[in-house]
């Protein structure tokens, strides 16, 4: 297999009519891994990746492959001769061709005879060797996913940017789906950049999570370290819903054992663990069922948590209940970084 | 801004050649028609026309084209409404047969009920048997007035209105109207409150493109007798032989037109993309039965056999009693054939590299687009103008067959936008990141226009070349001044036999070029239908 280079992002920054929507980005694409972009709608998410695909250019910064620049402020390789391939929300396969033809359209450097055998080799791959002939709108939503990542990878791009690929599919194929697509990607060893707004889905398919807020990076690196050691509330936040409350609020028994300093204590639902003769409780007010597990609303001295709990434990509204907080879950900054 | 413009839209690439020179050949005539209007149009010929015909040409056209606009509204607006909110007897028959006088060109209505209202027509002779009364001893309508011409041309005209006002009551407005009938609104209050005022930028963009028709229009005025500027501007090169002074006389009308966008420009204001969702859904039309049902069914009934049931009735009737016209009709059929084909197939190549332009941000691209767009708003009489004097500057016989290519040319000036439109609505209806993901694979401009935009927008090939030769071979004016000697098409023929008041005669060629344009109406509304069709899958 073909040794495959890092795709880079140094300093890169772009604006629109006097606005930051990209502002001084530096983000590391590891070959052979899928990195998460996450981020809220409007957060700069699809700029970047459109600046990494060539379809705009920089205002400032590089954009590297390997050591070889592909955007900088003076020259834009464009999307043509970048070697990097794009799957869309929408697929974006052409209309007018079938299935194996839309695999093929990327392979017009290689004879036809050869393109014909990548294209049906790419269909068998995906299991669609009995849909080569059809065109894209007699595809169900996860068969042109399929073809838009073999379209994608047959190829041999340099790397692979997604545009939340999965979105515009039924939620009930979408966990497999995913799987089956960043499987494949994975396998291709390329670079890949999956820009997605949904925690779960970076988390559950991603190798490593760049989590991006108003045009900036604020916390990189593999998804479980990001989940266990966030840099901020925010960048915890991000990641699913987060308790914040003052830490002098606080008895000093709970907060034995979490790292950090600062005023702010930031728990995740599953870091407070009910607990019926901890020293410290809080009063029940509200309980909902989410099948596996139940949600509990909890009163401490006036200040509304949030906790997750299975149903070992028994509650109900209006009673007290010891609480103990989960180091793991539970971090405490500067109120700056909220 | 400025930076960013230079960032983004290069003054010239390689692969705007072809725009620019599209653009190029589109606009030769449109300045050719122009510009020797601003430069040589003075003179005594000039002073002449401005001291006694000027006024009268232009408070006619005004008026006309004020009476028009009105008939249309009062016509397209309230048939729109009811078709798509009631349900009454007739009403899916009448959805699309209201579309059909699209087919007809003002000229033929005006022949078709020139011979229905006049003394000897069937109309007057039935007032006659019926009452006992002479010729002399009632009032009776006269069509060939400016209320005649203004009322033949808005029947040719309001499908434009009924189109758009039809589709903005349906698509802009869905779910307010579902809110304000939900809140308890009645119909008639819907429609004053809520289902007008967002449908108005639709109306309104319809009514101006019927205007700008009217505004072209000269084989109804000419033959009612109603003077027109265009009207004038043909007469103006026939009587002084100058065509300088009727272009000068042209740019009076293209002010006139010009104020027309600019109106339709200013009444959107800041409502400049209408919201409609994507998804069409059926609405839930409120069902009429027994007498309420009646008036409904009857407007709309009304309209159909005044618009288009009642004078192609009479083309045909006539068309059979005069069958020994049919031999010189097919001479001139011959003809229209073969310039329709030739008009047609010009503009649609030129169609097609316009439209492929339409991601395309360039500025070569808009002045391709800008010079398509100005084409479809100048009058047929004026580029023909423009076409003299290409004639003249080339040194060619107006009488030859040079005049025969420039009209092919003048008629690609004329009509490739509307060959553009079916085109880049295909191109549009494909998403940008069908354009992302060729670049991504490799396809750089020229594979990507040849391989992705061209079979996409090559789904609208079929109803762009239709229309483009239906409009050519209605084509009156400019085929009138620039075909050679004894090239009689059939809206010349048609027009000669009228002038000569053998409407009779007149009636075989108005037929034909009637059911010509049958074509691409049908067309359209079957694209109607099938689209809600596959949007309801």
């Amino acid at each position: 297999m073909t040794q495959f280079s890092a795709l880079t992002t140094t300093n890169v920054s772009r604006s629109y009519d006097g606005t930051q929507i990209v502002s001084g980005v530096d983000l590391t694409l590891v070959p052979g891994t899928v990195t998460a972009l996450l981020g809220k709608s409007g957060a700069g998410k699809s700029t970047l990746l459109r600046l990494l695909a060539g379809l705009e250019p920089v205002d400032s910064g590089e954009i590297k492959i390997g050591e070889t620049v592909l955007s900088s402020p003076r020259k834009t390789t464009p999307p043509e001769t970048r070697k990097i391939g794009l799957i869309f929300q929408d697929f974006a396969l052409f209309p007018h061709l079938n299935a194996a033809q839309n695999i093929m359209f990327g392979l017009a450097h290689l004879p036809p005879p050869e393109r014909k055998t990548r294209a049906a080799e790419w269909l068998a791959r995906l299991d669609l060797s009995a849909r080569a002939k059809a065109y894209p709108h007699e595809l169900s939503g996860g068969e042109q996913q399929r073809i838009a990542i073999a379209r994608a990878l047959a190829p041999s791009p340099a790397a692979i940017l997604m545009d939340e690929p999965f979105s515009g599919l039924d939620p009930s194929l979408r966990a497999t789906v995913r799987t089956t697509a960043l499987d494949t990607i994975r396998e291709a060893g390329v670079p890949a950049l999956l820009v997605t707004h949904d925690a779960d889905e970076a988390l559950s398919g991603a190798d490593n999570i760049a989590i991006m807020d108003k045009g900036k990076i604020l916390q990189q690196g593999p998804a479980q370290d990001i989940y266990l050691h966030p840099v901020s509330a925010k960048a915890a936040s991000a990641l699913g819903p987060i308790n914040c409350l003052p830490v002098a609020s606080l008895p000093a028994d709970l907060l034995n054992g979490i790292s950090g300093t600062g005023d702010s204590l930031v728990l995740r639902p599953e870091g407070i663990t009910l607990t019926p003769n901890a020293p410290t409780s809080a009063t029940i007010t509200a309980i909902h069922f989410h099948g596996p597990h139940k949600r509990i609303m909890l009163d401490l001295n006036g200040t509304q948590l949030v906790c997750v709990s299975d149903h070992s434990t028994e509650t109900t509204i209006g009673s007290q209940m010891g609480i103990a907080l989960n180091p793991r879950a539970a971090f405490i900054f500067g109120s700056d970084d909220i | 801004m400025l930076a960013r413009l230079a960032n983004q839209r290069p003054l010239f690439r390689r692969a705007d050649a072809p725009a620019l020179f599209a653009g190029a050949f589109l606009a030769v005539p449109i300045l050719a028609a122009i510009i020797p209007g601003i430069l040589f149009g003075g003179g005594e010929a000039w002073t002449h026309i401005a001291n006694t015909l000027l006024g009268t040409y232009a408070l006619t056209s005004i008026g006309t084209l004020f009476l028009t606009g009105l008939l249309i509204l009062l016509i397209a607006v309230p048939a729109a409404w009811l078709v798509t909110m009631y349900d009454f007897p007739g009403r899916g028959l009448f959805e699309w047969i209201l579309i059909l006088p699209l087919a007809a060109p003002g000229y033929v209505f005006a022949y078709a009920y020139a011979d229905i209202m006049g003394v000897a027509g069937p109309l007057q002779s039935l007032l006659r048997d019926v009452s006992g009364l002479t010729a002399r001893d009632y009032w009776f309508p006269d069509i060939r007035s400016l209320p005649g011409l203004a009322t033949v041309l808005a029947l040719t005209l309001y499908p434009y209105v009924y189109l758009t006002a039809r589709a903005g009551f349906i698509s802009g407005s869905i779910c307010t109207q579902e809110a304000a009938r939900s809140l308890g609104a009645s119909p008639t209050r819907t429609f004053w409150s809520v289902a007008l005022p967002t449908a108005r930028p639709a109306i309104i963009a319809g009514l101006a493109l019927a205007l700008m028709e009217a505004a072209a229009d000269y084989g109804a005025a000419e033959f009612l007798g109603v003077p027109t500027l265009t009207f004038g501007i043909v007469r103006a090169w026939g009587s002084f032989g100058d065509p300088a002074v009727a272009a000068r006389l042209a740019l009076v009308l293209l002010t006139l037109i010009l104020t027309l966008t600019w109106i339709e420009r200013f009444s959107r204001g800041h409502r400049g993309s209408q919201q409609s969702s994507s998804k069409w859904r059926p609405l839930a039309r409120i069902r009429l039965t027994g007498l309420s049902a009646l008036t409904p069914a009857l407007f709309c009934a009304a309209i159909a056999l005044i618009g288009f049931v009642l004078p192609v009735g009479r083309l045909i009737w006539l068309s059979m009693e005069a069958s020994e016209h049919v031999a010189p009709v097919m001479g001139a059929f011959r003809n229209t054939l073969i310039l329709a084909s030739g008009g047609a197939a010009l503009a649609f190549i030129l169609a097609v590299i316009v439209a492929l332009t339409i991601r395309n941000a360039s500025l070569s691209s808009r002045f391709a687009r800008l010079a398509t767009a100005s084409g479809y708003a100048i009058p047929g009489a004026v580029l023909a103008l423009g076409g003299l004097f290409i004639l003249k500057t080339l040194g060619l016989s107006l009488t030859g067959f040079a005049a025969l290519f420039i009209l092919i040319w003048v008629y690609a000036a004329r009509f490739a936008s509307a060959g553009t439109e079916p085109l880049q609505a295909a191109l549009a209806r494909a998403p940008v990141s069908i354009d992302h993901a060729a670049r991504s694979l490799g396809a750089g401009p020229l594979k990507r226009a040849i391989k992705v935009d061209l079979p996409i927008a090559m789904s609208g090939a079929a109803a762009g070349a239709l229309i483009l030769f239906v409009e050519v071979l209605k084509e009156l004016p400019a085929t009138l001044m620039l075909r050679p000697m004894n090239w009689d098409t059939l809206s010349v023929k048609a027009y000669a036999y009228a002038s000569d008041e053998r409407l009779a005669a007149a009636a075989l060629p108005s037929l034909l070029i009637t059911l010509a344009g049958l074509g691409p109406v049908l067309l359209l509304s079957w694209r109607l239908s099938r689209a809600r069709v596959s949007d309801r899958a």
